[in-house]
């Protein structure tokens, strides 16, 4: 297995490092996009833990540091989506030089945003892996939602507490300042009808997605709920969703991220590779 | 202008490093930063590199590196014994005298990093040792990692957690806790050190001692947490840069 550094890009400013078999054999190579704020490692080292296991299947990964992210300095002067897609573009040449034909995208949280953002505006994207990606809350999300609180008798007298108390939360200036969560104000959704819209497209034009949905988010809460709401006819057979009502949402145990792992794996080999429409 | 290197060193090639060369003025004084273990390493991944990069623009050698069984290095964590983490550090000392060329060295080192880097201060000498949220005994770590991951798996429910193992969602092996729980306890500094305490930690029994210098900053890290957070305690990062100007 080679694993090495990278500087990519002709300003040798963006950092991404390279998991790859000594010989690739498929035409895939995978590009790991930041979780957050979080560096290429990952949450608890999920994006090693996923680059180690694609090179075990022959395919290339690099895990890479987006512009202002991990070890890459931010790009000045450049927009946000200019921003990220100028970095896709320096990660795309560096997977063709090892014989990548097609890119699969790998986010988790705002990772994934990235990902949908890049393969709407770049063919080379064959396929995306999405974790905790776009979804929003239908009618059956919150029947879902509310009808285990209905019968809670604890839940009630919890919001009757809060109806006849006036409670403000404490607000710690150092604390909001000082810690930065990985979810906070990275995940800028467009539009709803946007977003679906993208969706749509990706798949008609024949972009497989495997999108993987956790506990750990307060958005989805039974499996197919993406499907519904994007509602795609053509191209529904090119996303796959599954839904771990275990996992939290940075896999932060080995199990749960052995899991994640062996699935994710497996998809590809069988969707992409083999091209099988056989459940991995 | 100062650069930034990635490179594998050590035995077999096996640690990961990022060197910060010095700027245009360089002090000819070299910095190694010791993170801290496990996840909260990958969450102060962001601030040692601000401390790395504002180090090396005022004229220092900066080296970080990644432990065994974290981050890029490349030994597996199941594998991993203390001894590991003691040469570790070692190595990364030696390698930064190196490539850096410097007359002097310094250590900035992180929660367990303390405790580990207590050997390396014995074998050579360091101009100055600046501590953040230092450990300076390993059982008591280990009781928390062992709490933390206990809670973590109440939590999480239907996660299958090996609690002899486990800690902080990453899989040591059992002789890797055997080998905290027999660390011996008497290593101390023996000379001058400066310690930057957050609200995590106290350190009252020491405020007296002439040897120790503690900064309270306050803020709170949540270390030996199953927490995503990335922390970016600029109150940290300043007071920490302020020990080398």
């Amino acid at each position: 297995m080679i694993q090495r550094p990278l500087i990519l890009g002709d300003k040798r400013q963006l950092f991404g490092f390279l998991t790859s078999p000594q010989t690739c054999s498929t035409e895939y190579g995978v590009l790991i996009l930041n979780a957050g704020l979080l560096h290429h490692i990952g949450p608890f080292g999920l994006h090693v833990d996923l680059a180690n296991k694609f090179a075990t299947i022959g395919i290339p990964t690099i895990r890479l540091d987006q512009s202002g992210k991990g070890e890459s300095p931010k790009r000045h002067g450049f927009s946000r989506s200019d921003s990220i897609i100028a970095d896709y573009d320096d990660a795309h040449e560096a997977l063709q030089q090892l014989g990548a034909k097609k890119i699969v995208l790998l986010g988790l949280c705002s990772g994934a945003d990235d990902a949908t953002l890049i393969a709407s505006q770049r063919s080379s994207v064959g396929a995306l892996v999405l974790l905790d990606g776009y979804a929003r809350r239908n009618f059956r999300y919150y029947i879902n939602y509310y009808k285990p609180r209905i019968w809670s008798f604890r839940r009630w007298r919890r919001f009757a507490k809060k109806l006849l108390q006036q409670v403000s939360p404490p607000f710690n200036d150092d604390l909001l300042s000082d810690t930065i969560p990985i979810t906070i104000s990275l995940r800028e959704w467009p539009e709803d009808a946007e977003m679906i819209e993208r969706y749509r497209n990706l798949l008609a034009n024949g972009t497989r997605i495997l999108s993987i949905f956790t506990a750990g988010q307060n958005y989805y809460n039974y499996a197919n709920q993406l499907a519904e709401i994007i509602s795609a006819p053509e191209g529904r057979k090119n996303l796959e969703e599954v839904y771990l009502a275990h996992a939290d949402h940075t896999y932060s145990t080995c199990s749960n991220r052995k899991r994640l792992v062996e699935y994710v794996s497996n998809w590809l080999q069988n969707r992409l590779i083999r091209n099988s429409d056989l459940i991995p | 202008m100062s650069t930034q290197e990635p490179f594998f060193f050590g035995p077999q090639g096996s640690i990961f490093g990022v060197y910060h060369s010095a700027n245009a003025t360089p002090k000819r004084h070299a910095i190694l930063i010791a993170g801290p273990l496990l996840n909260d390493n990958i969450r102060s991944h962001f601030a040692l590199r601000q401390i790395a990069l504002k180090l090396s623009a005022t004229g220092y050698d900066v080296l970080r590196f990644d432990y065994a069984g974290s981050g890029n290095s490349l030994q597996p964590l199941d594998t991993v014994r203390l001894v590991d983490w003691v040469n570790n550090i070692e190595h990364a000392a030696q390698e930064l005298k190196e490539i850096s060329g410097a007359r002097s060295l310094s250590i900035i080192a992180v929660r367990f990093s303390a405790c580990l880097s207590v050997q390396l201060s014995q074998s050579i000498t360091l101009d100055k040792i600046v501590l953040w949220d230092p450990l300076f005994e390993s059982t008591g770590w280990l009781s928390k990692l062992r709490e933390t991951q206990r809670a973590a798996t109440q939590k999480l429910g239907g996660s299958e957690i090996n609690l002899d193992r486990e800690f902080l969602g990453q899989l040591t092996n059992a002789s890797l806790a055997q080998d905290l729980a027999e660390m011996p306890e008497d290593g101390t500094f023996s000379q001058k050190i400066c310690i930057v305490a957050t609200d995590d930690c106290t350190y009252a029994s020491q405020e007296d001692s002439l040897s120790i210098t503690i900064h309270r900053v306050p803020i709170r890290c949540n270390w030996e947490d199953m927490n995503s957070e990335v922390l970016y305690p600029h109150q940290v990062i300043e007071s920490i840069c302020r020990e080398f100007k």
